[in-house]
């Protein structure tokens, strides 16, 4: 299940992400939680949930670390 | 909303009225043709003296009321914020200083031009602040 809302379909990033879902299964992590691990605000992770703003390289990863999967468990390019 | 963004805020509203008040009077003053009367290089020295307390004493508040509940150091997303309110600024603060040098070169007062120089610097920093908010707002 992927979660990428966003208001402006201009902000809308080119792939979906399953962080909300993962958090679920993680115990219920809070954005916040999530944030302290990646090293990134609980605002960054909102808007990366939400399909906002496209994370750098390093933080996609270090998310997916957080969860133990590999990268494209956690972001999904959206095709056409 | 987030401490940088309680900053932000606190350092837009505390810097703004004090100069928003000065400069409104100056516009008003040089609107009336009274220009040269009314500016003075002591009159913006008090105003940006007690822009300058105000703006530390409100964000020392905001500081201390959130203290421990996040950081100034910018993540990466707040870093590009930053960096498009830094670049916007920079554009306003090279047309304010052109504009300047070019009130120089028509021979207007000191007193105006050192007014329109320091306005364009509050101005610019302004803009940094709206920006910045307005990115923190908007989630990017």
């Amino acid at each position: 299940m992927a979660f990428a809302v966003a208001t402006d379909p201009m902000a809308q990033t080119p792939f979906t992400n399953d962080i909300r879902t993962l958090r679920f299964l993680a115990g219920e992590m809070t954005q916040g939680d999530l944030g302290d691990k990646v090293g990134v605000t609980r605002q960054t992770i909102a808007a990366i949930e939400q399909g906002k703003y496209s994370p750098s390289l390093e933080v996609a990863f270090r998310i997916a670390h957080v969860f133990g999967k590999p990268l494209e468990a956690v972001f999904q390019w959206q095709q056409d | 909303m987030s401490f940088r963004e309680k900053i932000l805020w606190a350092t837009l509203i505390s810097g703004t009225a004090p100069y928003l008040w000065y400069f409104g009077s100056a516009g008003l003053a040089l609107a009336a043709g009274n220009g040269d009367t009314s500016l003075s290089i002591g009159g913006l020295v008090n105003a940006l003296f007690v822009g300058l307390i105000v703006m530390i004493v409100a964000v020392v508040v905001v500081a201390v009321a959130n203290r421990g509940r996040g950081s100034m150091i910018p993540d990466e997303r707040e870093h590009r914020i930053e960096s498009r309110g830094i670049s916007i600024s920079y554009h306003m603060l090279c047309t304010g200083v052109v504009l300047t040098i070019g009130a120089a070169w028509m021979g207007w007062s000191i007193v105006i031009i050192v007014h329109m120089i320091t306005f364009t610097f509050i101005l610019a920093e302004l803009t940094r602040l709206i920006v910045e908010i307005y990115g923190l707002r908007r989630g990017y």
